[in-house]
């Protein structure tokens, strides 16, 4: 009897570092890519940033201090002050919310769709594959930037319709890739295998072929955000998306163009904060990328 | 007569760039309760094609089933609607497939794939299907079910995850067992377990079983009944015992001859010359003519029929002269 007791042990131990492996494989892995790690902490900041940044930020970012107009970066003002006197680096913390949540918003949007269209057109192929993929064709043809410009002046400037915009171009890039893994996904056996027990198509496509393209999304995903910021700001700079008075990042760096001469600081730290969150993006999703994607591992 | 599995005249056709290829030239046979019919054949021969056209599977393949009746308890399932077909699908048919390996998703828990056909077909709860999955888990004999059930199948041997889909294929206890070569992929310890598993689930749910095999050993070992086929047709079909006892086609005496005999000594393996001949160049008399080597002069000229003869039928002209098999054809 004293011989069984320890085996047991010894097999529970082992299920217990079984059901870690998933995510400590991929932390482990993940942890090694230095650029992505610190592009994670400092989109998690951001994040944090953007739940508390109103609260936590010394000035307000709406009021005016006409006694401390364009004044350069200091120990009270960090970033400095604009030409209404406001603190930029408050007026930053507030708007990331806005930047943040528009552009990721409407990559959430683009995605949804896009994915659907992609699981649809990969598995049911032929005529309706066809035509779907011929649509993003035709959407692919324009610029992405020319694309939503059309679509904002279509519909009229605000910050709804710069999401609008933003998720329509994502959505064939969507569609494409995940029709791409929807396509591999297929022709696996155990598709043919959970057919043969008795299971409809939407099932198939819904537990079984969508959860194999998760992976790609995700890393398509973070990379998409970092475009669509940059969609989101260009818009808003060329004065179709946020108010020109609200905090968004590009409405900043559209008003404080007139003052680059005189008051460098107004157009640089907006302009760096876009810059270090695109690439925080982009990096994360090389990252993931190389940690997600089964094709680009040794 | 209590036929589960009856298939008459069943032709399945390939869409090639030459136009449609007939690759299962009209395939009868049946399957009684409580037996495991073997069919068995070289690869190419359209084992697998006729497996898939049964459970009407050839969906994802260019394939296309253009004439004849499955029958399954007095319901021709080529009518069916594939609405209705879904419920015959793992309830009434299951099918376990030849590799285990990837015939699992990988993403998904073992207990959540083998919930899917119970919850499906059998109306369970959640946790009722969980419940039952386990209890099926363990008739199968995979130790510490319940843990499995938590585990994804990369963490599962090619035996085990055999065993599993075994399990899945059998939870809604279906009264047809379609297994197309349930042991190639497996080492042979682990196919001798797989097969006496098969077996007594066999006896224990009183299934009929189509075991769809290349390995003689396999039909040896299992099978009750043997068909076996040749570039899309039945050759011959019989009783185990009177198959290795006296095969009467040709072929299945190269067959059973390619087997290495423990004893025999050095000499070399047999083989039958040639290759099965592809759907877009048959021969037009009878289609193994060419690798015969009983052949006579009018077998390249016409097809024998398949003539049954104390219950062993066999489609070749050794056995029946030329008039007579022109008048069945």
């Amino acid at each position: 009897m004293s011989n069984i007791q320890p085996e047991v042990v010894t097999t529970d131990r082992i299920v217990n570092e079984r059901k870690e492996t998933h995510f400590h494989q991929f932390w482990k892995e993940f942890r090694k890519k230095k650029p992505a790690l610190i592009s994670l902490f400092f989109i998690l900041f951001l994040i944090l940033i953007m739940i508390i940044g109103p609260s936590v930020v010394p000035y307000d970012p709406a009021k005016p201090d006409y006694n401390r107009v364009l004044e350069s970066p200091t120990l009270e003002h960090f970033f400095g002050t604009d030409e209404f006197g406001r603190d930029i680096l408050s007026r930053l913390a507030v708007g990331a919310r806005l930047t943040l949540s528009v552009s990721i918003s409407a990559v959430l949007l683009g995605a949804v769709f896009g994915t659907i269209l992609g699981l649809v057109s990969g598995f049911f192929g032929k005529l309706l594959d066809r035509s779907i993929m011929r649509v993003c064709d035709v959407l692919f043809a324009f610029p992405d930037l020319i694309l939503a410009i059309g679509i904002v002046a279509i519909l009229g400037p605000g910050l709804r319709n710069v999401i609008i915009a933003v998720s329509f171009f994502s959505i064939p890039s969507f569609a494409r890739i995940v029709r791409s893994a929807t396509l591999e996904t297929k022709e696996m056996l155990f598709v043919e295998a959970t057919r043969s027990i008795g299971a409809s198509n939407r099932r198939i496509i819904w537990k079984h072929i969508f959860p194999e393209t998760v992976p790609t999304i995700i890393v398509y995903f973070t990379m998409k955000v970092g475009t669509a910021i940059l969609a989101a700001a260009s818009l808003s700079f060329l004065g179709l998306g946020a108010e020109p008075s609200s905090p968004d990042w590009g409405a900043m760096l559209s008003k404080s163009r007139d003052y680059i001469d005189s008051s460098f600081h107004l157009v640089f730290f907006p302009g760096l904060i876009i810059f270090l969150t695109v690439l925080a993006f982009n990096l994360l999703g090389d990252g993931l990328r190389d940690v997600l994607d089964p094709k680009t591992k040794d | 007569m209590n036929h589960i599995l009856q298939v008459n005249n069943l032709q399945t056709a390939f869409k090639t760039d030459k136009g449609m290829q007939t690759v299962v030239h009209g395939i009868s046979f049946h399957v009684d309760k409580g037996e495991i019919v073997g069919i068995v054949g070289e690869s190419g021969c359209g084992k697998s094609v006729t497996s898939l056209s049964i459970m009407r599977l050839l969906h994802d393949t260019p394939g296309k089933i253009t004439g004849g009746q499955v029958i399954y308890n007095d319901h021709d399932l080529l009518r069916l609607p594939e609405s209705s077909m879904k419920g015959y699908r793992g309830k009434e048919l299951a099918m376990i497939f030849q590799e285990p390996m990837t015939s699992l998703n990988p993403v998904l828990k073992i207990g959540k794939q083998l919930r899917e056909p119970i919850q499906l077909h059998l109306k369970m709860s959640k946790a009722d299907a969980a419940e039952h999955a386990v209890k099926v888990l363990e008739s199968v004999g995979i130790p510490r079910a319940k843990d499995i059930m938590e585990e994804y199948p990369h963490q599962l041997s090619g035996g085990m995850r055999q065993r599993v889909m075994i399990a899945m294929a059998i939870s809604c206890k279906p009264s047809l067992l379609i297994a197309d070569e349930p042991t190639t992929a497996l080492d042979v310890t682990i196919q001798a377990q797989i097969l006496s598993l098969m077996k007594e689930i066999q006896k224990e749910n009183d299934m009929g079983i189509l075991m769809i095999t290349h390995d003689l050993g396999v039909v040896a070992e299992v099978c009750n009944r043997v068909i076996v086929m040749y570039a899309g047709r039945v050759v011959e079909e019989t009783t185990v015992e009177l198959l290795f006892e006296n095969p009467k086609h040709p072929y299945t005496k190269g067959l059973i001859a390619s087997v290495p005999k423990i004893g025999s000594g050095s000499k070399r393996l047999h083989s039958i010359p040639g290759t099965v001949p592809s759907p877009t160049n048959m021969p037009t008399g009878c289609k193994f003519a060419p690798r015969c080597k009983d052949v006579m002069d009018f077998c390249h000229t016409e097809e024998p029929g398949l003539i049954e003869e104390d219950g062993h039928s066999c489609r070749c002209w050794l056995y029946q002269d030329q008039r007579q098999g022109a008048m069945t054809e």
